[in-house]
């Protein structure tokens, strides 16, 4: 019980000094990159049942790639529906693992 | 023996193994060239695919990957600086000179070659231990094994790189980790906090996946590095030659070296690529050359590391106590497949351990044939842009990790661990004793358990029995002794601090 609250309380003190040096400089590219990433890889998960796994991994690339990578619109929406198709053929149709198909199930 | 080896090879050169282990060594050096994946991460998120595949097949293709890491790793370290592998960042320090100095070719080769001689000595090793090994471990009851492990768990948490505080602490929070779940004897639930999916405990694949893979992204999204442009490399074959010729005998040092630091539980490969590299630098009879382009520095390590990783996949197989990451998670597979190694391994499953073992001999032949020829054209892939890379890594551990229970949970756990991959990454945490204390730790437990109730509560059957004894001995010293040389290195600054 203590290593817990020990280690729950370190925890707070190494993020709280994190978030301080945060709210000081949010230009940083790195920090909005990485903050972003978590956002995304959250809502990847949320949206995941919910859209179902082909339109959620296309809006995941897509958004991935604009906003954490600032990739030119062009290059970004190649990408995404090249990956996609090729996740959707490697994944659904030949190994056939069941993934949610969301909105678009028959 | 022999006709057992002879049987393996008929098992290995089937062609649908063949098959798997080209894939499997092709694809292990693609991961060892990339930096931001590695050998844990690739075998996590292949794990799941290959439940469909004839155990046989999907060993010979995840160990390829593992072994083949360790070939890729060096061609990074030598072009750019950027140890594509953790066990390649001592390579970088004669390699990347030699590169420097216009001999990217020749410390290219002499990684290659090493690694093919360090690679056939280690699968030649273990094709004799293997049968001594596994009589041996027939015999192992739960204390010996409780001994074993109780090192295993020692070794790695005081081999682990960085100060040793940090490698106990992730070792502990493996630990608990192990924890969560069914107690092993009784049933009753521990750490599970009420959640209904934490009641089988936590799955190895998510961890890995989610500390190695997530937080190595989020790390490099973090730390916003641009890809160096690589130089174009021309072998000189003759001079390579001459200086592989020269590397001969720390070639050879450097494979031993691996071969026995790559049986202990620990960073295997990563140890041995830095004693290996130490060792040639003291023994040299002009040791100013290191870290100047010496192509001892670059030999040493590179063979170390292959040979550790060849003789790390030992432990694992006979005696079923998996010694780094990769071998975790390669034990796993047989798992999986219903294929329990240890000791029984040899004898109810002898063409799947052969089979294994064959391949890996097959596999560094494959491996040299691509390395030196192609080079050129791994060192292409270093020119797709790191962030493509990225984000299809994330979506692949977050597929993977979905398909392992058709469970949305696993994915946030997995995303839990990555959190908590990045915090480690940026705090300088090891997250290699994490994973390993996470796999021995109930091994520990339930073997003591186990203990205990053959012996009816009484503690000394573990020392009523040489072997066990001998490992608990080992241990507890191991320990000890750590202990006692970092209070006295602390005492000895105060002392210093006080005088002067």
């Amino acid at each position: 019980m203590i290593g817990v609250a020990a280690g729950v309380l370190g925890a707070g003190l190494a993020l709280s000094r994190n978030l301080q040096s945060l709210r000081e400089d949010p230009q940083q590219p790195g920090r909005r990159k990485l903050l972003s990433a978590g956002v995304l890889l959250g809502g990847y998960v949320l949206g995941l049942d919910r859209l179902g796994f082909v339109p959620a991994t296309f809006v995941f690339i897509l958004v991935w790639l604009r906003v954490v990578e600032r990739s030119p619109w062009r290059e970004t929406t190649l990408v995404a529906v090249a990956a996609t198709a090729a996740m959707y053929g490697i994944f659904v149709r030949w190994l056939a693992i069941p993934l949610p198909a969301g909105f678009l199930a028959p | 023996m022999f006709e057992s080896l002879a049987h393996g090879f008929a098992v290995a050169l089937s062609p649908s193994n063949l098959l798997f282990a080209v894939v499997g060594v092709v694809l292990g050096t693609v991961v060892g060239v990339l930096p931001g994946i590695g050998p844990p991460t690739t075998v996590a998120l292949l794990l799941p695919l290959t439940s469909g595949v004839d155990v046989t097949a999907a060993v010979i293709m995840l160990a390829g990957i593992f072994y083949g890491a360790m070939y890729g790793g060096s061609t990074t370290s030598i072009l750019v600086n950027l140890p594509g592998e953790a066990a390649s960042v001592v390579t970088t320090y004669d390699g990347y000179q030699m590169a420097q100095q216009g001999r990217a070719g020749g410390a290219l080769a002499i990684a290659a070659i090493g690694s093919f001689v360090a690679g056939t000595l280690g699968v030649i090793g273990l094709t004799f231990l293997s049968p001594a090994l596994s009589e041996l471990a027939l015999r192992f009851g739960p204390p010996e094994y409780f001994g074993l492990t109780l090192l295993g768990l020692t070794l790695v948490a005081s081999l682990a790189t960085g100060s040793m505080l940090r490698g106990l602490l992730m070792a502990a929070l493996g630990l608990w980790l192990g924890m969560i779940g069914l107690d092993p004897v009784q049933g009753t639930q521990r750490f599970t906090f009420g959640i209904l999916e934490l009641s089988d405990g936590i799955d190895l694949v998510p961890i890995t996946m989610g500390l190695f893979g997530v937080g190595e992204i989020l790390y490099n999204l973090r730390q916003a590095q641009e890809m160096p442009t690589v130089r174009r490399a021309v072998i000189d074959w003759s001079r390579s030659l001459r200086e592989v010729i020269q590397s001969r005998w720390a070639i050879l040092r450097g494979s031993l070296v691996g071969f026995f630091v790559g049986i202990l539980p620990g960073g295997g490969a990563i140890i041995s690529s830095l004693l290996a590299y130490a060792m040639e630098k003291r023994l040299a009879r002009d040791p100013s050359r290191f870290g100047h382009g010496a192509p001892e520095g670059v030999a040493a390590p590179e063979s170390a590391n292959n040979a550790a990783a060849t003789t790390s996949m030992i432990p694992m197989m006979l005696l079923g106590v998996p010694g780094n990451a990769t071998t975790a998670l390669i034990l796993a597979a047989f798992l999986i497949h219903g294929v329990r190694p240890g000791p029984f391994l040899l004898r109810d499953h002898p063409d799947v351990f052969w089979g294994v073992v064959a391949s890996m001999y097959i596999g560094n032949v494959l491996l040299i044939v691509l390395n030196l020829p192609l080079v050129g054209v791994f060192i292409q892939l270093l020119r797709v842009p790191y962030r493509y890379l990225a984000v299809l890594i994330a979506l692949l551990t977050m597929i993977g990790a979905y398909s392992i229970n058709n469970s949305i949970f696993d994915v946030w756990l997995m995303l839990l661990f990555g959190g908590l991959g990045y915090v480690c990454r940026v705090l300088r945490f090891d997250v290699g004793p994490l994973i390993i204390a996470f796999v021995l730790g109930p091994m520990v437990e339930l073997s003591l358990r186990q203990s205990l109730i053959m012996s009816r509560g009484d503690i000394g059957i573990l020392f009523a029995r040489p072997a066990a004894t001998a490992f608990v001995l080992a241990a507890v010293g191991l320990l000890a002794g750590q202990m006692v040389s970092s209070s006295l290195r602390y005492f000895g600054g105060l002392r210093r601090a006080q005088v002067g």
